[in-house]
């Protein structure tokens, strides 16, 4: 007999617009696409400006963590300010119709209501600074991201996928080490 | 060496005042019960400062034991668990996971010191109530037992600096809610593996205790007994 | 494309969704900054400090900020008076902030006046209401405004001074239900200085409390119990001994090595029993006010002691030697001893002690630092900055007897302390209100008193606002600072800023006299505003640089002994068989924490008893009168009747009935109301005002509710192992 597992504990998101920064919600088309916790697939997600990372990260050779800059610095490798986006774009290809958008932001001053792609589920806490400071290339998670247009997830994280690298990297496996 | 995390508590120092208890609740998003609740013995607190009495008027005595999860080295709670929601941790700490947990409260019912408790339900937090909630760690869901984790987020963060810093951990470093906000100062934390640190010194006190002794369950945290008269 | 492991995959989310709809639908948003604040990483936490708000103590905070939000209260490490550490209800204040039931808007009044029923207003119509009366006060009756607060310190007891001052009224009243009215008039004539003593428990060797409370509610808990942890164990080989006093075995007396239960009201009496040993015996070094006061001390012999307060005569003699051998030591009268009828004189009493013991003004003793030069240059105003910590009970007395006569024509109220509801009733502060044609009150949330006002306006709470305080004690010249730690959550404005901006439109005077653009800008210039050190200051939460001058003692002792006044309480012995002993609730203070569910669910420290008040009786009293634990019982005064739970109390005198204050609430919100009933209306509306006033009688009723209380789950142990 099996026993159905209690609902997963819930990790509270910072960025889950549901319960954070609701002052700066905004309204926009609620997509029905149900997000797995803990699985994401390659299926492109939908995204208010059709920004590339095949642009920015391999044609420009932009570092990574120019953008996500608290990558090294915290649990979180957080989405760029648009500020962060208007530092090279108030300049750099201003007339293409997606740099317009951010523009428009900007001149809003509103924030890009980004749709999550990459979700972890909230019972685990997943620190990307050990990650960076380890020497994981962020590819090691994220593969393909440096083809890709807007944020794709094309690997599964299931436990076994940390797991493996935990163990090959004689790092610790105890479960407080993620789950609390 | 991997550190060995105790408490003591200086029951010389303890004046019930309960800031403990509020430190712990904020900390680790604790949800408030009711009246209704509390009387079903549901009260969802992971530390509670217990009172006892002594004598009649006019010699009657209060005395108060604050009692967080004792981190048991041999712990009773662990060998009942049918599915190794909690156990043993590489610290030496009694972790509770609470995304392996079924809820069969074995685990509660066969801890001596009742420091475990259940959740019943899901709690609501009341909007906007729920902005409080620290982002450090998960609410709980119905039928997942939690307990007192010596404030593991702390630590795991103070791990998290020291290993940016490329050093160890300092004394007096990981300090649990409870312990930070103590007003007279009767609770210390740190690592006992430390032949130095402060807490090393501290249980050396010849008035050092530790609850229901008799069971083998080697607490890690250890009182202090209250004391006297005056001078030493 | 999709290949066959993402096809199934996805035909087994829809089929998930289908059966578990409505679960996570929703797409996850993620909202980065427009332009992110400085310093800021996401999801690491910053600190900021900030002033506590939960009772006058006045302790430095550091607040725990995460995306934005509060999450955390700690104390301020920076902080002398606490040092790092807080108590439960300063952390809970957070829940204050949070508050489902905080007032986000102005408020004007929608039912009849009284009813607390109001229509959401926006803030230019709250300050057009405001401003029409208030013009036509100024205009035809300026002295017929009412300002009736807690008391306010600070640069924004400055700004509501000058703007009663220059607006033509007198009529500013501050009440604080927990005044220390006795201790101020008790050390105006021992020690000729009309302040708040340091008592120095670190340093101490020996601890006299008389009905004290200095470790959960009295005037600086936190300071105190710091104080009282480095007596205890901070000393290589000595540890203070603390010896307790009073009728009511009490979380202070708990923590004591001796605690010998008094009658009640008769504190003073023990004081000067000790006195008396002292002297006859020749214990001290022999000082000119021994000598003055042999003759009227040889009244109190401890046998004579022993009479009249039930503390036998050799325990007076034991601890008076004791405490002469283990110098220094302090004595320190606390609440239960200050707020009965004759609260000076128990409290000059104790004072004496103190002075008999050659321990004023040395460490381990007491002394009256000059805490306020850093508002010496306000002159004559800086009373406004730093008020006297009285109760202002003949203010609000009088104030309300003007009211009922029609005396005013708006009245303008603010604070925490719920005259309303701390006051006892048989005043009519409520009915008389309602005689006051326009009231407007601050507030966070509504109470019993602000839900009698025409016009709410919201204020930001300490964590929202800018500020400065200074606390009462526990410090020598500490200013403690702070700045809206969190973006207002709500649509507030603070008092000052309202005052400001109003007597901004009255120009004239009050415009000379509130000359600054908003509050901000009046501590701006206070404190050096930015550039001028006021950054620093606000990260280390104040400017704790310590004074060194002391205010001098007129005298180190007056030569004549107290002399208690001998009001009786309120109540024939014969109908009220037992004294009634009011002391402040450890979690909920004055009533003030009991809308917030962290302090209504934490076990009370003696009764273990959560969200619902009790009366503590003696076990012995209750099987006299037929009353088992836990029974519900009418509480009946001469002044009034209220029912509770008895909850025993081993330690507590056996003629006297105990019950803790802050329950009671009838619209407090839903967390507060409805939790007992409150025992501020058993007292007496006497001239003056005291917390043991009267005497009651105890009849078994029958309550729907059932007090519960957090038994102990392990069994009760041994004591003897853990002393």
């Amino acid at each position: 007999m099996t026993r159905k597992r209690p609902p997963a504990a819930r990790r509270i998101d910072p960025l889950d617009a549901s319960g954070y920064l609701r002052d700066v919600a905004i309204t926009c088309l609620a997509l029905t696409l149900l997000l797995f916790p803990g699985a994401a697939f390659a299926e492109t997600v939908p995204q208010p400006i059709a920004y590339s990372h095949k642009i920015h990260v391999t044609d420009y050779k932009l570092n990574c963590r120019f953008c996500h800059s608290s990558a090294n610095k915290s649990q979180y490798a957080n989405i760029p300010s648009v500020e962060k986006c208007m530092m090279c774009h108030r300049s750099i290809a201003t007339d293409r119709p997606e740099v317009k958008k951010i523009a428009r932001y900007w001149n809003g001053k509103k924030p890009i209501p980004w749709n999550k792609v990459i979700d972890v589920p909230n019972f685990v806490y997943f620190p990307h600074k050990k990650m960076v400071s380890a020497g994981i290339p962020c590819l090691t998670c994220h593969p393909g991201m440096d083809q890709a247009g807007t944020a794709v997830q094309n690997l599964e994280f299931g436990m076994g996928f940390c797991m493996d690298c935990h163990r090959k990297k004689k790092v610790s496996i105890d479960c407080w080490t993620c789950h609390y | 060496m991997s550190p060995k995390w105790a408490m003591a508590i200086d029951l010389d120092r303890c004046t019930g005042c309960g800031a403990c208890v509020v430190a712990c609740v904020a900390e680790n998003n604790i949800p408030v019960v009711g009246e209704a609740e509390v009387e079903k013995g549901r009260l969802m607190q992971w530390l509670r400062v217990a009172r006892y009495w002594d004598g009649e008027y006019p010699e009657a005595q209060a005395i108060y034991l604050p009692v967080p999860c004792m981190q048991c080295e041999r712990a009773p709670c662990e060998t009942v668990c049918p599915v190794y929601a909690t156990y043993h941790n590489e610290d030496g700490l009694n972790a509770m996971v609470y995304n392996r947990c079924v809820g069969t409260r074995y685990c509660a019912n066969n801890c001596p010191y009742s420091v475990r408790v259940f959740n019943w339900y899901d709690h609501k937090w009341e909007k906007p109530l729920d902005e409080q909630l620290s982002p450090d760690l998960t609410t709980r869901s119905r039928g997942v037992m939690e307990k007192c984790t010596f404030c593991i987020q702390r630590i795991r963060r103070a791990k998290e600096t020291a290993a940016g810093e490329m050093r160890e951990i300092r004394d007096g470093e990981v300090v649990p809610a409870c312990v930070q906000t103590c007003p007279p100062g009767a609770l210390l934390f740190g690592d006992l593996s430390d032949p130095h640190s402060g807490i090393t010194r501290k249980l050396k006190d010849p008035r050092r205790f530790r609850l229901m002794e008799h069971l083998g369950t080697e607490p890690r945290v250890a009182y202090l007994k209250r004391q006297k008269g005056a001078g030493r | 494309m999709l290949d066959r492991r993402q096809f199934l995959k996805l035909g087994g989310a829809t089929a998930f969704a289908t059966l578990f709809g409505g679960c996570d639908k929703v797409q996850k948003k993620l909202i980065p900054f427009v332009i992110p604040p400085e310093n800021y990483v996401l999801g690491e936490a910053l600190w900021y400090a900030s002033v506590c708000g939960q009772c006058p103590a006045g302790c430095g905070v550091v607040v725990r900020m995460s995306e934005g939000r509060a999450k955390k209260i700690e104390g301020n490490p920076l902080h002398p008076v606490n040092r790092g550490k807080l108590c439960a209800r300063g952390q809970a204040a957070l829940q204050a902030l949070y508050h489902p039931e905080r007032l986000s808007r102005p408020m004007k009044l929608s039912g009849a006046r009284g009813s607390g029923t109001y229509a959401p207003i926006s803030w230019e119509e709250a300050l057009s209401l405001l401003m029409a009366p208030l013009k036509k006060v100024k205009a035809e009756a300026p002295a017929s405004l009412l300002m009736l607060t807690d008391p306010i310190r600070g640069h924004a007891g400055l700004v509501a001074g000058r703007f009663m001052k220059a607006f033509g009224s007198k009529h500013r009243v501050a009440w604080d239900p927990f005044g220390a009215d006795a201790m101020l008039s008790a050390n105006a004539a021992v020690h000729g200085v009309r302040d708040l003593p340091e008592h120095d428990l670190a340093n101490a060797r020996y601890l006299l409390s008389f009905s004290g409370d200095f470790l959960e509610t009295g005037i600086s808990p936190v300071h105190y119990a710091g104080a009282y942890g480095r007596m205890r164990g901070d000393r290589e080989t000595i540890r203070g001994k603390f010896v307790h006093f009073g009728p009511r075995l009490s979380m202070t007396a708990a923590a004591a090595d001796l605690f010998l239960p008094c009658a009640p009201g008769t504190e003073g009496i023990v004081a000067l029993g000790i006195a008396h040993v002292m002297v006859r015996d020749r214990l001290t070094a022999a000082s000119s006010a021994a000598g003055r006061l042999a003759d009227d001390l040889a009244a109190y012999s401890p046998e004579e002691v022993e009479k009249k307060t039930g503390v036998h005569a050799h325990d007076v003699v034991a601890v008076a030697e004791e405490f002469v051998r283990n110098q220094p030591g302090v004595a320190i009268p606390g609440t239960g001893a200050a707020t009965g009828p004759d609260g000076a004189f128990h409290c000059a009493a104790v004072a004496l002690l103190n002075v008999l013991a050659g321990n004023v003004g040395k460490p381990g003793g007491v002394s009256f630092p000059n805490r306020t030069p850093a508002f010496a240059k306000y002159g004559a105003e800086a009373s406004l900055l730093a008020p006297s910590p009285e109760s202002g009970y003949a203010g609000v007395r009088e104030a309300i007897g003007k009211m009922r006569g029609g005396a005013f024509r708006m009245a303008i109220l603010s604070g925490a302390t719920n005259p309303a509801f701390t006051l006892p009733p048989s005043l009519g502060f409520g009915e008389a209100l309602s005689k006051v044609p326009f009231v407007v009150a601050f507030a966070s949330f509504l109470d019993e008193t602000t839900s009698r006002a025409d016009l709410v306006l919201p204020v930001p709470t300490a964590l929202e606002a800018w500020g400065d305080d200074i606390a009462p004690v526990g410090h020598s010249g500490a200013v403690t600072l702070c700045q809206p730690v969190v973006e207002p959550f709500h649509d507030t404005r603070s008092m000052p800023d309202v005052l400001i901006a109003a007597a901004g439109e009255l120009g004239g005077g009050l415009a000379k006299a509130l000359p600054w653009r908003s509050f901000k800008d009046c501590l701006d210039q206070a404190y050096g505003g930015p550039g001028g050190g006021m950054e620093t200051a606000l990260q280390r939460g104040g400017i704790f640089g310590e004074s060194s001058s002391t205010q001098s003692p007129g005298r180190t002792a007056s030569g004549v002994l107290p002399k208690a006044t001998g009001r009786p309480i309120e109540g024939d012995p014969k109908t009220f068989p037992l004294e009634l002993h009011l002391f402040p609730s450890v979690t909920l203070y004055d009533g003030r924490g009991a809308n917030l569910p962290w302090l209504q669910e934490m076990p009370d420290p003696i009764t273990t008893a959560v969200w619902r008040n009790w009366v503590e009786v003696n076990p012995k009293t209750a099987a006299g009168l037929g009353l088992a634990d836990g029974d519900g019982v009418t509480v009946t005064s001469p002044s009034g009747k209220i029912t509770a739970h008895v909850a025993f109390n081993p330690g507590i005198a056996p003629d006297v009935a105990a019950m803790p204050l802050g329950q009671g609430h009838t619209r407090y919100g839903k967390t507060a109301n409805g939790r007992g009933e409150n025992p501020f209306a058993l007292l007496p509306a006497g001239e003056t005002y005291a917390l043991q006033a009267t005497r009651v009688a105890l009849s078994k009723t029958k309550l729907p509710a059932r007090l519960v209380r957090f038994a102990n789950p392990e069994g009760q142990w041994k004591i003897s192992n853990l002393m």
